[in-house]
């Protein structure tokens, strides 16, 4: 296996840059998701790691191999396509066998490794199969087999799972992982479902416009985001924000947004006279009187989103500041209804209002 | 969408009215064929008895086993000269970005813009100073390099219309644009590729500017300029000519039928998405 890195790679299409400058290093036999809104960069920059785009500068090495100059054949990857692209004229044994028999492997080999990766995924009774005669969930299978077959030193998923409906989306989640613990096999995954990037990846790059805004493990991304941009595309229901101005009291700090006021432990001397204070649903509960909650704040139900286990309510607070207050199990409140609440303390993150970025507590 | 009675009734009356349009002047041209050799005849007639001489004697007159041999080795060039040049050229065009690309497929498009009764004439003088006049290779150049536009252009726009993520797989597998081409693409191609066949076969096939100008020995005379040895100073022989017509127009119909399937699926290629 092999790592793969990114060193200050650029691509612009004409006047657009849709990759700028990015560096990443991917550790042999790691699982990184690329994770970003439409348009960010993310899928071209898989494109420019498979060899399918050309870069505009910058270089790519896969192992100890300068890589982007070379055509897909010679970079040993895989890639798996959001629309599966199998060959639909070939049958599924075919289809798996198409890199191999392109490589020339011997017939007994490429037998061989395509009943074993068959095997593996459970398509050794379709191999006769066209694909228009395969469900979306055994298609996925076929086009994960096409990559799996080659053993190649690194595996590339462009949104792979984004056709799967919602309980086959998670079956084959878990089926990733597992094969890619199994292999070890250094891969790349695109994705824009953020649930997806935290359940699967080692380290997750989010990316946004083209430049790569945070790289870290799931944990470091969703608890100490770099930046107001990763803090809201990170979690669901999105993380919110308000703004509020700085007041500095005998070492002590209050942050106000009009009629609300949150006590903010930390060093005074780094914080701007205003910031931006981004606040989970998950910490913001209703108010109970308990002494780890900071409030109460009260304000409007402006919208109600129930979930079963949980019940998500958005509150509409006096100064146009808007907070998600979660319940477990479902709420009894009514849109339009007047709510209290309070947030969880030593939950509330603080960024720089100039330039988005995290202040670090 | 459902469609009521009186819609699917007035449906049905218009198309039939176009069928019929369509049909009057083929079945006119059947039943003249089988009046006698020479019988005079005016607009639809229909025969006292079935009979079928008047196809022997058309046959035998028109020289139409020569004719056809000719018509068919000049078409069945075209075609595959027309088909494995006009797949990699619209492969190219359809796939790959390199530079001029535009410029030259404006180019290549001026084989089907241009006329082609203006360039018969310094095409003729052209051949008859290399000796190809009077030769099956004097049909098949001009024909096969006309062929290639439409071809090109057709084929383009097949490979546009496939998703590219099947190349890329392609290539990512390890192929070569060679190999994507013929063993991924060519084969979901088929019907697009058996329509221009047929396209091209029938174009070909009915030439009869070209062939009256490039051609005088009758070895090499191909079957539409058959129908003139039933016109003489003294008026036409219609249904020598209808019998003649029926020759010419067999393999186009045989092919067409035989292909019909592709062909629709063919043109509707690049409306619907698959």
């Amino acid at each position: 296996m092999a790592g793969v890195s990114f060193d200050h790679v650029t691509k612009r299409f004409g006047p657009v840059t849709a990759v700028d400058d990015l560096t990443l290093d991917i550790g042999s036999g790691e699982f990184v998701v690329l994770v970003g809104p439409s348009g960010c960069g993310k899928t071209t920059a898989l494109r420019m790691l498979a060899g399918l785009e050309p870069v505009t500068g910058g270089r790519i090495r896969i192992g100890e191999r300068d890589v982007e100059r070379l055509p897909p054949r010679q970079r040993d990857v895989a890639m798996v396509f959001q629309d599966y692209a199998l060959y639909p004229q070939m049958s599924v044994y075919r289809n798996l066998a198409f890199g191999l028999q392109t490589r020339k492997v011997p017939r007994e080999e490429v037998r061989r490794l395509v009943s074993q990766a068959a095997q593996r995924l459970g398509l050794d009774t379709l191999l006769d199969r066209k694909p228009r005669q395969l469900s979306g969930g055994q298609r996925q299978r076929v086009a994960l087999g096409r990559a799996l077959v080659r053993h190649p030193q690194v595996f590339l998923m462009d949104e792979p799972l984004s056709n799967l409906d919602a309980k086959l989306r998670v079956e084959m989640r878990a089926e990733i992982k597992a094969l890619q613990l199994e292999t070890g096999v250094t891969t790349v995954f695109v994705t824009h479902d953020q649930v997806e990037a935290m359940t699967m990846g080692d380290r997750i790059a989010v990316m946004q416009a083209g430049v790569l805004e945070q790289l870290g493990s799931p944990h470091d991304v969703y608890n100490r985001p770099a930046n107001v941009f990763v803090a809201g595309f990170i979690g669901s229901p999105a993380m919110t924000f308000g703004r509020f101005a700085v007041i500095r009291d005998n070492g002590r700090m209050h942050l106000r947004a009009g009629a609300i006021t949150l006590e903010h432990h930390g060093s005074v001397d780094r914080i701007p006279d205003d910031v931006i204070a981004g606040v989970r649903p998950e910490h913001v509960r209703p108010w109970s009187g308990e002494g780890d909650l900071l409030g109460p704040f009260s304000g409007r139900v402006e919208s109600i989103e129930a979930l079963g286990r949980e019940t998500f309510v958005g509150v509409q607070v006096a100064d146009g500041l808007e907070y998600v207050v979660r319940f477990d199990g479902p709420s009894s409140h009514r849109i339009g209804e007047p709510l209290e609440f309070g947030i969880e303390r030593g939950t509330v993150l603080l960024f720089d209002p100039a330039s988005d970025a995290a202040i670090e507590p | 969408m459902t469609t009521g009675a009186l819609e699917r009734t007035v449906t049905y009356l218009v198309l039939g009215c176009f069928a019929v349009l369509a049909l009057i002047p083929l079945v006119g041209v059947l039943l003249a064929a089988m009046h006698p050799s020479g019988a005079l005849l005016s607009g639809f007639s229909l025969p006292s008895s079935l009979s079928f001489d008047t196809f022997r004697v058309a046959w035998n007159e028109g020289q139409f086993s020569s004719l056809m041999t000719s018509s068919m080795i000049v078409a069945v060039v075209v075609v595959a000269m027309t088909t494995v040049l006009s797949i990699p050229a619209g492969f190219a065009f359809g796939t790959m970005r390199f530079p001029g690309a535009d410029l030259l497929f404006y180019v290549m498009l001026t084989g089907i813009v241009v006329p082609f009764e203006a360039l018969i004439v310094p095409l003729y003088y052209a051949f008859r100073d290399h000796g190809l006049t009077d030769s099956y290779w004097g049909l098949i150049w001009p024909q096969t390099a006309l062929s290639i536009s439409f071809g090109t252009f057709w084929m383009r726009a097949f490979f546009r219309s496939v998703p590219t993520e099947l190349a890329d797989a392609a290539r990512v597998d390890g192929a070569s644009s060679w190999r994507i081409l013929w063993r991924v693409l060519v084969p979901i191609g088929r019907p697009a590729i058996l329509t221009m066949v047929l396209l091209v076969f029938m174009w070909t096939w009915n030439e009869f500017l070209l062939a009256l100008v490039m051609i005088s020995d009758q070895a090499h005379r191909t079957a539409p300029l058959g129908l003139s040895a039933f016109q003489s100073r003294y008026g036409v022989d219609i249904p020598g000519v209808s019998a003649a017509a029926v020759y010419v127009a067999a393999p186009v119909v045989v092919l067409y039928v035989l292909l019909q399937r592709q062909f629709l699926r063919g043109m509707l290629a690049g409306s619907l998405k698959g």
